[in-house]
């Protein structure tokens, strides 16, 4: 049972209306981004929502103050790629599964889409976020070097492996 | 490549239900667990393995375990040579370098030659 300070606290978070206002903002804002990342990392709709659910907890637990848009982005990014690996490094045995798009709420009915979402989520899991961040987010090398905390050089190898291993799953 | 990938992963998004859960969720949740959450997020980024790091400690152990060793060496080496004013060789063992016999025996030879 929480004490009364405590309840005075939680209640003076929860009546202000910025953070009120600004919370539903950002979860529409971001809420997408987040729920690809994660599941471009983690391959299961169920651990998806964990993840997205456990980045916006850590948002509104922390309120983090941001330079620019692109710093917000990039942190929600960062901690979504974090929360992901702990996932994956914590349950690694039990919890990892293949991708399954009939596990998606929403069904892929285009056939090329769900092809080339499979074939993406077929490669290795350092290979999976470089492409998404690449393609997707239109990251360059050196601003995802900078959010998966790796050397340029790094990221352009696993670039290069990525883009020939996905050509050859698509084209075969 | 790029706009195939962009149309596929498009399809991928939070349903309205998921995100009404999602507030819900959120709202509800406990706050004051601030403290925890600052914890964990302080050790977020969980020391990841260095192959570069490993290398420069094998490196540098190896560097410092050949300095012990030499010096080591040198120490005893030092002891073990009768002509170094360290040695602790008594000088009745002391060698004249080459001829194989005590300084003493050479000294008293010396004396014989320069007599004849």
């Amino acid at each position: 049972m929480l004490s009364l300070q405590e309840t005075e606290k939680s209640d003076m978070i929860r009546n202000r209306p910025e953070i009120q206002m600004s919370s539903f903002t950002i979860i529409d804002k971001y809420k997408d981004m987040i729920y690809r990342t994660a599941l471009t990392l983690v391959t299961n709709h169920a651990d998806a929502e964990d993840i997205l659910q456990e980045v916006f907890f850590k948002y509104f637990c922390l309120h983090p103050v941001f330079q620019s848009d692109a710093h917000e982005k990039a942190w929600f990014l960062r901690v979504t790629i974090n929360e992901g690996k702990n996932l994956l490094r914590s349950a690694w045995k039990c919890r990892r599964t293949d991708f399954d798009l009939d596990a998606l709420p929403q069904p892929i009915t285009n056939e090329q889409d769900s092809e080339v979402l499979q074939a993406v989520m077929s490669l290795p899991e350092k290979y999976r976020i470089v492409i998404y961040l690449y393609y997707y987010e239109n990251y360059s090398v050196k601003e995802i070097a900078d959010i998966t905390a790796q050397s340029e050089s790094a990221v352009s190898q696993q670039m290069t492996r990525a883009r020939r291993k996905l050509r050859k799953k698509l084209e075969g | 490549m790029r706009k195939e990938i962009k149309h596929a992963y498009d399809q991928l998004h939070v349903s309205d239900d998921m995100t009404e859960r999602l507030k819900q969720k959120l709202y509800h949740m406990d706050l004051n667990e601030e403290d925890t959450i600052t914890e964990i997020f302080d050790v977020e980024e969980a020391p990841r393995f260095s192959f570069g790091k490993y290398l420069g400690f094998v490196a540098a152990g190896a560097v410092l375990g050949l300095f012990i060793s030499v010096s080591t060496w040198g120490i005893l080496e030092q002891h073990k040579n009768p002509l170094n004013p360290k040695s602790t060789v008594p000088t009745e063992y002391a060698y004249d370098a080459g001829s194989g016999e005590t300084t003493e025996e050479t000294t008293e030879e010396t004396a014989i030659l320069k007599e004849d």
